[in-house]
């Protein structure tokens, strides 16, 4: 089908965008890459009575390391982060994930920014950021503020977002240690039936595991993090029945959806393999091969 | 309530400038606006791959990308890969691979085999099934699209090679695996069917051009071109884009 009517705003920077969305409040919705939001519109899922394209506000096409932290502008698309030297080094696990976010065509135009704003409970960049504790920057006329982005993923396609408000930065802390995103998915490409992010660090001296962090995507209204399973990793040497506790604790009294795609029990079996695929490949990555 | 914008983009090196209803998706606009009918309708919500064409050099889907988003950028489609009424070497390979049965993915498949090849000169297999993951062909079990792209390889490896032996001088950039000019045509095309076996303006046509390039000639014929601004907005440089203006064609070739 066709997208229903909108008004089209194009603002050049970012103050003339604050000023268009606090006059437009919520009948606003901001287009960037579209390639949620204009499916969505050509379904007439979605009809918002104004678009305000952000893609000609060069001041949001920034993807820079500095001081520690990887900032990313809301117009940086997905196959820039992909190819950014400053991403693999900060934050190698962010380039892992943005890999698997849908086909490359679609990467040339969805951007990262927009991807957290979009919330899809399945999508690979959410659970990666939130497994690196990002934050995210919204801005409005009123000022900006930040947000850890756990805080700002509120449900499916639901965040804290406010009518007048721009999603316009996602910023992440450099972390170092055994990282790995790991997605099962009928179809290559495909939204994923459930993934799993793991961000570890290790002792210098010891090897053991001093900090853990799992995300999984696909089980719930929002990325989950699988606290239980980091505690059983913490202090561990990461050895193979452990991985595989960590695994069992990590889907411990998740209800995902029942679906087409699968059942509840299909999808939790799903995650567990993905949870200790993730930390298998992470391990053995740090370790140079099998440990 | 309908908000009209006036754009102006690079189409196929064709500067356009329209008037678009801001709702317009960008492959209604290039199909039926500019008569650009080897960009096809498929799914109409960004699955199948089938309206896949070149924003600034890079593959994107037109059935979810506003024509309004394209104003100020340069658009390529199929229509612009043969040159001097040859086929492209990949479009070469594709016949005589027999890369298609029904020829409805074909131009996306093309286009994005292109961008594979421009990124992955020497593919294997495997990557370029993973390439052409996101372009649907409901026909050909996709065996011998591997093939045709495979082999379009080796042809636009060839070409560039001949053509880099052939000229002292600094080479156009074999784009998207444009030939480059001052390519002996022997080096490029080694088909051995007669032209005549596909009738003029069909996709396979080795011979004439499609009636699309006609279409966009004609319509931005009636615009006033800018002469003063160069045929590139944006995404200029690096190795894309290189694709030259089609010869005019006489008009009335759609059957």
């Amino acid at each position: 089908m066709k997208p229903p009517p909108f008004v089209y705003h194009a603002p050049t920077s970012l103050g003339e965008a604050h000023a268009t969305l606090a006059t437009l409040g919520d009948e606003a919705r901001i287009l960037a890459g579209g390639q949620s939001l204009v499916p969505l519109m050509n379904f007439r899922l979605a009809t918002p009575a104004h678009l305000v394209d952000i893609n000609r506000i060069n001041e949001l096409e920034y993807l820079r390391g500095e001081n520690g932290w990887l900032a990313i502008g809301a117009r940086v698309r997905q196959s820039t982060l992909e190819r950014s030297a400053d991403a693999a080094e900060q934050c190698p696990l962010l380039t892992e994930a943005v890999r698997l976010v849908g086909h490359p065509t679609i990467r040339h135009r969805g951007t990262v920014c927009g991807s957290v704003a979009h919330a899809d409970p399945s999508a690979e960049l959410p659970a990666a950021l939130m497994a690196l504790d990002a934050e995210v920057v919204l801005t409005s006329q009123q000022g900006e503020r930040a947000q850890p982005i756990a805080d700002f993923l509120q449900g499916a396609l639901t965040t804290t977002i406010q009518p007048g408000e721009l999603l316009k930065e996602v910023r992440v802390k450099r972390r170092e240690g055994p990282y790995a995103f790991v997605e099962y998915s009928h179809r290559h490409g495909d939204y994923a039936i459930a993934g799993a992010a793991v961000q570890l660090h290790l002792r210098a001296d010891s090897q053991v595991i001093d900090d853990a962090a799992i995300v999984l995507c696909g089980v719930s209204d929002r990325p989950v993090r699988a606290r239980k399973a980091e505690q059983v990793l913490l202090g561990a040497q990461g050895l193979p029945d452990e991985r595989a506790a960590a695994a069992e604790a990590a889907v411990e009294g998740l209800t995902p959806n029942s679906d087409l795609q699968g059942s509840a029990e299909y999808r939790r079996r799903i995650a567990r393999a993905c949870v200790r695929r993730a930390l298998d490949q992470a391990l053995d990555r740090a370790h140079g091969g099998i440990a | 309530m309908s908000d009209y914008r006036r754009v102006k983009m690079v189409v196929n090196s064709q500067l356009v400038e329209r008037e678009v209803e801001v709702r317009r998706l960008l492959v209604d606009f290039l199909r039926e606006d500019l008569g650009l009918a080897s960009v096809h309708i498929g799914c109409e919500h960004g699955v199948c791959g089938t309206c896949t064409v070149l924003l600034n050099g890079e593959t994107i889907r037109s059935c979810i990308t506003f024509a309004v988003q394209a104003d100020g950028q340069e658009i390529t489609t199929v229509e612009a890969l043969s040159q001097g009424g040859k086929l492209h070497p990949l479009q070469e390979a594709f016949w005589d691979q027999q890369g298609l049965q029904c020829g409805y993915c074909t131009p996306a498949m093309i286009l994005r085999s292109l961008e594979i090849l421009r990124d992955t000169p020497n593919p294997t297999r495997a990557e370029v099934r993973e390439g052409i993951a996101g372009q649907l062909c409901r026909c050909t079990g996709y065996q011998f699209i591997v093939d045709a792209v495979l082999d379009g390889a080796q042809r636009m490896r060839a070409a560039s090679a001949v053509a880099a032996a052939a000229t002292e001088a600094p080479q156009e950039p074999v784009l998207v695996g444009m030939h480059a000019e001052g390519t002996p045509a022997d080096e490029i095309t080694s088909s051995g069917h007669p032209p005549s076996s596909q009738p003029p303006g069909s996709p396979l046509s080795k011979t004439e051009h499609g009636p699309a390039p006609d279409e966009v000639a004609r319509h931005v014929a009636e615009e006033e071109p800018y002469e003063d601004e160069p045929h590139r907005l944006a995404g200029e440089g690096e190795n894309r884009g290189a694709i030259t203006q089609q010869p005019p064609v006489e008009e009335e070739q759609r059957p």
